[in-house]
């Protein structure tokens, strides 16, 4: 119990019967309170999916914190959909994109200078993962695993993740199939 | 169609993934009901999804209590976003160049020289506790100051401005993060008993509750007397327990007496073998001069004194006390083996 509550700038508690759509708006007038409470919502699902798709990495809880931050920065054009998840995977999924090609280029730039081995994979994620699943998803490249987690996991369609992650539709169907086909024969359930 | 290989299998990917619409798919769908082969693979690609999704929901499961210090990270966060005017992107990038340029060089150096930079070893935080209070403090990955609370009264004064990167107070039942400068808080019994905030601000998260924020002059205290301790009684000198009064100032807090005749006082203790006696006061030792060089012999004896007293509970509590407080003792493999 406080003696004295502490309430700052933020505003009054958000109901849990809130609809998405009306946290989004006042998470767009700068409410904390309504950052809290999409936070609360889907910071597991966020969470849950960044780890998939990177594997449990260590900058796993930076990400879900930029994810939610970057929604809060957009939340003005908030679309009005029901559930604000597919949108805030959408937001994980361009941060995940950005990052590894941040990411590949330091590399890169780093091991030009002769002598530096980069492993391409770190095996301890694998041995970490937490099922066959897991561990089959970490055999494959990151663009065809976000493509199937985004499809299978969350329930995005085709032409969502194609304007998404911004690429064309074929490519997304064509990640699709390499992803299935490679899952598959890592976890050997019989193809056609 | 019912082979083993149907010439119309690659159509459950598509129709999976919306690519089949109108005429096709209803033919499609048609045919998905009489033909094994592409029941098989239909049912082959949900048994997929189905395990992603499993893996998914065990995936992003995180303790209670990093929810709740992410959550407060997340909120401190957005209120920097809310209070920080807002940059144009031409000036960020401006910035971001020779931010780049820094980093590359800094990147250089460690695959130059094959060893990382020498790390800034920020200030401490100004911790005073009385004589009866049991605490440890080490620094943390990242350079975050870790203060574990067992029982007793501590009174903390952060100085951010020193370049100080956050402090954490581990209590018995949860665990108090600073935001701000200066409180007290209190533990007994295996519970938090108060928290008092003089300046700043501070989060307090307890298990199986949600977290608090405290402002200055706020006090949080719990809502239930703490249950009374049942068990056997420790072999130990009970050291007596605080009581959560008023915020101590710092001026309040007695002034520790020598340390040497203090640690001559807790050998005698020992030599005349007074186990308990003699662990009683190098507890007091390590609490009233927790940074003296001797604290670390302090920390080793009060483990032999704890063996001669035949409690071993505490032995092995006391031996995890010391790795934790010095992680590269020069005992550390001797008392490894406890």
């Amino acid at each position: 119990v406080t003696e004295r509550s502490h309430q700052g700038r933020l505003g009054a508690a958000i109901s849990a019967v809130a609809t998405d759509p009306e946290v989004m708006r006042r998470l767009a007038a700068g409410d904390t309170s309504a950052m809290g409470a999409i936070y609360d919502r889907y910071a597991h699902s966020v969470r849950g999916f960044l780890a998939q798709a990177t594997g449990g990495a260590a900058d796993v809880d930076d990400l879900v914190h930029a994810t939610f931050l970057a929604a809060a920065d957009g939340a003005g054009r908030y679309d009005g959909r029901a559930s604000c998840r597919p949108w805030l995977i959408g937001i994980a999924a361009q941060l995940l994109k950005r990052r590894r090609q941040t990411f590949g280029r330091f590399i890169a730039f780093v091991s030009s200078f002769g002598g530096t081995r980069v492993a391409h994979a770190d095996p301890r994620a694998a041995l970490q993962a937490r099922s066959d699943v897991g561990r089959a998803l970490l055999t494959i490249a990151e663009p065809k695993r976000v493509a199937f987690l985004m499809a299978e996991v969350e329930g995005l369609t085709c032409p969502e993740i194609a304007a998404t992650l911004g690429v064309p539709i074929g490519t997304v169907w064509t990640r699709l199939h390499a992803a299935r086909r490679e899952l598959r024969r890592a976890l050997e359930v019989d193809e056609p | 169609m019912t082979s083993a290989r149907c010439p119309r299998l690659f159509e459950v990917e598509a129709l999976r993934d919306g690519r089949l619409g109108g005429a096709e798919q209803k033919t499609f769908e048609r045919h998905l009901v009489t033909c094994a082969a592409c029941a098989r693979e239909a049912a082959a690609l949900d048994k997929l999804a189905g395990a992603a999704r499993a893996d998914a929901r065990s995936a992003g499961v995180a303790n209670e209590l990093h929810v709740l210090r992410e959550r407060t990270r997340l909120l401190a966060g957005f209120d920097r976003v809310l209070v920080s005017p807002r940059r144009r992107a031409g000036a960020r990038r401006v910035l971001l160049l020779p931010s780049a340029a820094l980093v590359a060089v800094a990147a250089l150096m460690v695959v130059w020289f094959g060893r990382p930079a020498s790390s800034v070893r920020p200030g401490r935080a100004d911790v005073r506790a009385d004589s009866t209070t049991v605490w440890s403090r080490r620094v943390a990955i990242g350079n975050r100051e870790e203060i574990a609370l067992q029982r007793g009264l501590l009174w903390i004064r952060v100085d951010h401005s020193s370049g100080h990167r956050g402090l954490l107070v581990s209590l018995p039942d949860g665990e108090l993060e600073d935001v701000g400068t200066t409180f007290t808080v209190s533990a007994d019994g295996g519970r938090t008993t108060r928290v008092a905030v003089e300046e700043g601000r501070v989060s307090l998260r307890l298990r199986g509750r949600p977290a608090v924020d405290i402002g200055p002059g706020g006090v949080w205290l719990p809502t239930a007397p703490p249950p009374p301790v049942v068990g056997p009684t420790s072999p130990v000198p009970p050291l007596p327990t605080s009581r959560p009064t008023h915020a101590r100032h710092p001026s309040a807090v007695p002034t520790a007496p020598d340390p040497l005749v203090e640690f001559r006082a807790a050998m005698e203790a020992l030599r005349a073998g007074d186990g308990r006696q003699a662990a009683a006061a190098f507890t007091r030792f390590l609490v009233e001069h927790p940074r003296d060089p001797m604290a670390e012999d302090a920390a080793y004896l009060r483990i032999i004194a704890l063996q001669r007293a035949g409690a071993s509970a505490d032995v092995k509590r006391a031996a995890e006390e010391y790795l934790q407080r010095f992680p590269t003792g020069f005992r550390r493999a001797e008392v490894e083996k406890l």
